[in-house]
Formats: C-alpha cells, structure tokens, sequence
C-alpha cells in the first residue's frame, strides 16, 4: 500500500505541474481576445454569446492534453520495473484515474447539470479524442512514414532545411490548429453561403492572425530546453538568418491558411506581430511546451500585437497594399536590429547550458 | 592549430578555467579529466559557443571573439549536448546542415548516405531525433560535425554511449582524417582508447591543464599517470550490498 501511494503522490505532483503548463493559454492572445468579448458582453448586461463558439474551440483542442493517461506520466520501463503484485498495479490504474482532468470536469457537469448522461458523453468525447490521439502517435513510432509531418517538404535554398524544421515545431502547438479551424469555418462560409459579406474575410483573416500571433512573442520557445539553441549557435549563420528562418516558418504557416480568405490584411498583422515578437523572442526567456497554446506576455507585447496588428490590418483592407509595403520595410528594420542583438546575446553565452 | 593564451573562465566564484595556456600543433589531441575539470568549457569556449572571461584564443588561425563566421565555417563540432532537433529525422539533420555550409543538394545527399552507412544509421535514417538511443543521436551530432570537411574537429566525448564496433570505426576515421591534416581536439573518459588515437594527451584538474606532452613521449602507461595526476579511484565500499538468504 505504501508503495501504491508513493507513486500516486509522484503522480499527483506531475499532474499538477502538467495542469499548470495548461495556464499557458491565459497570456494567449485569442484567449484574452474572447475573455475580453465576454467581459464587454457580461459588462453591458447581454449574455456573452458572441464568445461561446471560440470557448468551444479552446475546449475542444485543449481536450488533447487534458484527456492524456495520468499513468502514462510514469516511463513504462520504470513502472513494469517497480516489484508491484498485479492487485497493485489494477489498484494504481484506477486511483490514477482520479487524476485526470476529464474525471473532475465529467464531475463538475454531473454535480452542475445532475444529468448523467451529459457527463458520461464529455467523459465519452474526452476518451475518443485521446485513443485518436495515441492511435496516431503509435502509428506514427511504428513507422514514422504515418507522421504527417514528415510531408512538409524542405523548403528552397540554404536555409531550407531549418524552414521545415520551423515549421514542423510550430505545428506541434495548438495555436495553429486553432488558426486552422477558424480559416475553415471561413473557407466554409465564403463555398456555402448565397451571398457571403466581402468584409467579413478580411475580419476573419485578421481573427486568424490574432490566433497565431502569440507565437511570433517566443519563436525559440521550443528549443529552449533542448539542445537546438547550441546547434544554432555552431551554424555559420547570422542573427538575422536565423530569425528569418523562423519568420518564414511563421509566415508561410499562416499564409497557408489565409488562402480562403483574405490574406493581405491577415499578413500585414503577421508582419506587425512579428516586428513586435522579436523583442521577446530575443531578449525574453519564454519557455513553450508542445500540444500547449503557446504562453506569451500579455503586457507590453501580446497586447500591443493585437491593437496595432489589428489597427494595421483594417488600413491595409481600406487603403491597400501599401500599408503592407510599409508594414514590411518595419519588419526587415527589426529583423537587422535583432538579429544583431541575437549574435550580441549569444556571444555572451546567455543561451548555453 | 589551437592557441589558447591566458584564459580564464568563472562561474561567480568558482573557476572553471584558471589562466589555461597551451598550443596544440595537427594531429590528435585528447583532453582527459573528471566531471567538472573545465574540458566541456573548454571546449565551448574553443568553438565559440562561450565567450571567456579573460585571454586570448585562436582556432584554425581564427579569434574566436571576433572571426565569429569564419570560425564556424573551418570548425566541425560535437557539443556535449549534441545540438539536436527533435522535430527532424536523423538524415534530415544532415540535409540542413550542407546547405547551409555550402554543400549542393547532391553533395550533401553523396556525403550524408557515406556517413550514415560508416556510422550505421542508414536503418534509423528516418527515425525522429526524439526517438533514437543516445548512441544514435551522438553518432548523428558527429555526422553532421563530419559533413562539411571542416579544418578542426572539437569532438565532446565522441566515444562516449557508443557501441565497441562503431567506436573503433570513429577511432579509425579520426586517425585517418588526422593524417589528412585536419585537427583533432577531443575531451574522453575512455582511457583505453586513447594511446592508439592521440598523438598528443593532455590532462586538465580544477580548471588548470597538469600534464601535457606527445603520446608517443609517455613515461609510463596512461592510466597510471591519470590516476597519479588527476584523480585516484575511490576505495570506500557500499556495505549494505551482500547477499542475504532471509
């Protein structure tokens, strides 16, 4: 028994530790542009319905990382290690379950809505969503032709290779699959609807944007608690080749999916998000972790991504493309300044372990 | 090939490098020491990963402080946390590095299929980074230091978790590009494999180097001067390990 409940107070730790790098999404930015759509909503006495679809959208991509196996925290080899009798071991996989997430939120709606069933289909939906989810990540170790992101060509040039591997890291955040579901829903209305409204794309475009511009904030993010800032620093690549790799990666993934709609509004706020994002992605530690949103800091730069990301975006979709030019020759003047302050940073053996 | 003159490098108050001078000539050269001698940081501070405190040092003719590119242009680098992706395939590390060191599309591809068969991971070729034993991922951060013929090699424990065949094949390989003048510089515990690699062995205690001189000049056998000079094995036993029928 003291066995069983040492492991169940290890467990205990890792899943609140797992739970707190789930807080990531409160510095995101579509999530605090949908608190703030229903703060307005509730403020003004009108029920937040405008925000309803994006909670449902957070919800749903979060499921991935909230329905995961609490067990699966500990290494298979350390558990079938561990000299536990099979009553242990049934007894650890049941008190682990106590652990997920899913359990307690199935709880909340059972104790909230006093309807089994509703739960029951939550708790249903949670575990769909995670045998999906293993389903594809055991094909995939299997053989790793069934990873669907090893499709992602090497893009062109010497610097191709570091492009796809940007590119392949940023799709292993929820943000973009957030991004992704809103330009279908787009894509969707532009096909099905008789008469879709002109305008709306280009909000959508910048809707979608906002979504991918917190990881223009933390563009190392992921690799800063590998070893893939030391292979940066081997390269015989300045600064601002290494930032524009993971420019491109940011551009190409978000002009991709402003296709269906209206890409220049859109592309102009990921440009004036990413003038913004060097300063963090630079200077600040922001330490990200997959199938996460991304986590970036709400003041000064998330907020000023979406108020001049935005204010950018509409003047370009009523004056033109020339806000977009100007939008540019902004980001290649902070592409030169930061990419000096990247070698200056680096020189000082600031990202060295 | 390697001129390091007065340096010095502190971690707040403890010194990882205390006012190392040394002149390493082509060749092979080992750096032998125990956890925490400085070799690592000496060794980031050689391929400029580091910037030192004090001093001054030269690398294939290049300052380290201020020939950052060319630096890494002339220098091929097996870091000690091997500076590896783990959203790329073993061969696709190799893919990106050509290019970006000049290498064409083909070259790369000729280059990076003889490396991969040499090191035995044409099988893992398509295995992500994340899933591949630490003797693969070394094997690939010493493939991808290989592929652009670089003028110095600065190899972090290049035998270390690396099965006996592929470790006599690197050892071989190292010899031979040895004696195609290109520099050899590596940090290693494998005492064993050393007399028949280094053509010159140095050994650093606490930040200073203790002993310095060509292989082929040894007073006595390595192991003996390195137990002597760095650090003598520990004798204490672990008394609670003994068989016990009940």
């Amino acid at each position: 028994m003291a066995a069983v409940l040492a492991i169940l107070n290890a467990l205990r730790r890792a899943a609140g530790r797992d739970l707190g790098s789930l807080a990531s999404i409160k510095v995101n930015n579509l999530f605090l542009f949908v608190a703030l759509l229903a703060y307005g909503a509730v403020n003004t006495g009108l029920s937040p319905k405008s925000a309803y679809p994006f909670f449902l959208l957070l919800g749903f991509l979060l499921l991935f990382p909230l329905s995961s196996d609490p067990l699966g925290r500990i290494p298979p080899a350390r558990l079938a290690l561990w000299p536990l009798s099979s009553g242990q071991r049934l007894g650890l996989r049941f008190a682990s379950l106590a652990l997920s997430p899913v359990a307690w939120i199935g709880m909340l709606i059972l104790l909230r809505t006093a309807r089994p069933l509703v739960a029951l289909s939550f708790c249903g939906l949670a575990l769909g969503v995670q045998a999906a989810a293993s389903l594809a990540r055991y094909a995939a170790q299997r053989d790793p032709h069934w990873n669907v992101l090893r499709y992602i060509p090497q893009f062109p040039g010497r610097l191709g290779g570091l492009v796809r591997k940007n590119v392949r890291e940023m799709l292993s955040l929820l943000d973009p699959y957030a991004a992704l579901l809103i330009a279908i829903g787009g894509g969707a209305y532009r096909l099905l609807a008789r008469h879709p409204d002109p305008a709306a794309f280009a909000i959508l475009s910048l809707l979608v944007a906002l979504t991918l511009s917190t990881y223009a904030q933390s563009l190392f993010g992921l690799e800063l608690s590998g070893s893939g800032m030391t292979r940066y620093r081997l390269l015989p690549l300045g600064g601002w080749q290494v930032l524009l790799t993971k420019d491109i990666a940011f551009l190409a993934v978000l002009l991709v999916w402003l296709l269906p709609l209206d890409p220049a509004p859109g592309m102009t706020f990921g440009l004036a998000a990413l003038v913004l994002g060097h300063h963090s992605s630079v200077l600040l530690e922001l330490p990200q972790k997959t199938w996460r949103f991304t986590g970036g800091r709400l003041l000064p730069v998330g907020a000023l991504q979406a108020i001049i990301g935005m204010a950018l975006g509409f003047l370009e979709h009523q004056r033109g493309l020339e806000v977009l030019e100007l939008t540019a020759l902004a980001y290649v003047t902070s592409l030169t300044y930061y990419g000096r302050r990247w070698e200056r940073r680096n020189l000082r053996g600031y990202f060295c372990n | 090939m390697i001129q390091c003159r007065e340096v010095s490098k502190h971690y707040g108050e403890f010194a990882a490098l205390d006012n190392l001078t040394f002149h390493v000539a082509d060749g092979v050269c080992a750096l032998l020491g125990p956890n925490g001698a400085g070799k690592s940081t000496l060794l980031k501070i050689l391929s400029g990963l580091l910037a030192p405190d004090g001093g001054e040092v030269r690398v294939a003719g290049f300052d380290v402080l201020h020939d950052a590119l060319a630096l890494k242009r002339s220098i091929g680098v097996l870091p000690e946390d091997l500076g590896l992706f783990d959203a790329l395939t073993v061969e696709e590390h190799l893919d990106l590095c050509g290019p970006v060191y000049g290498l064409s599309r083909a070259e790369t591809r000729a280059r990076s299929a003889t490396l991969l068969r040499i090191l035995g991971l044409e099988k893992g070729r398509y295995t992500y980074l994340d899933q591949c034993s630490h003797g693969m991922r070394k094997k690939t951060a010493l493939a991808m230091a290989l592929l652009h013929n670089p003028r110095v090699l600065l190899l972090d424990e290049p035998f270390e978790g690396i099965d006996p065949v592929s470790s006599v094949t690197i050892r071989d390989l190292l010899r031979t590009v040895a004696s195609r003048g290109i520099a050899v510089f590596l940090t290693s515990h494998a005492l064993a494999m050393i007399p028949q690699l280094a053509d010159e062995v140095m050994m650093i205690r606490g930040g200073r180097i203790v002993y310095h001189a060509m292989a082929a000049e040894l007073e006595r056998p390595l192991d003996e001067l390195y137990f002597d000079l760095v650090e003598a094995p520990k004798q204490e036993d672990l008394p609670w390990l003994r068989f016990s029928p009940s």
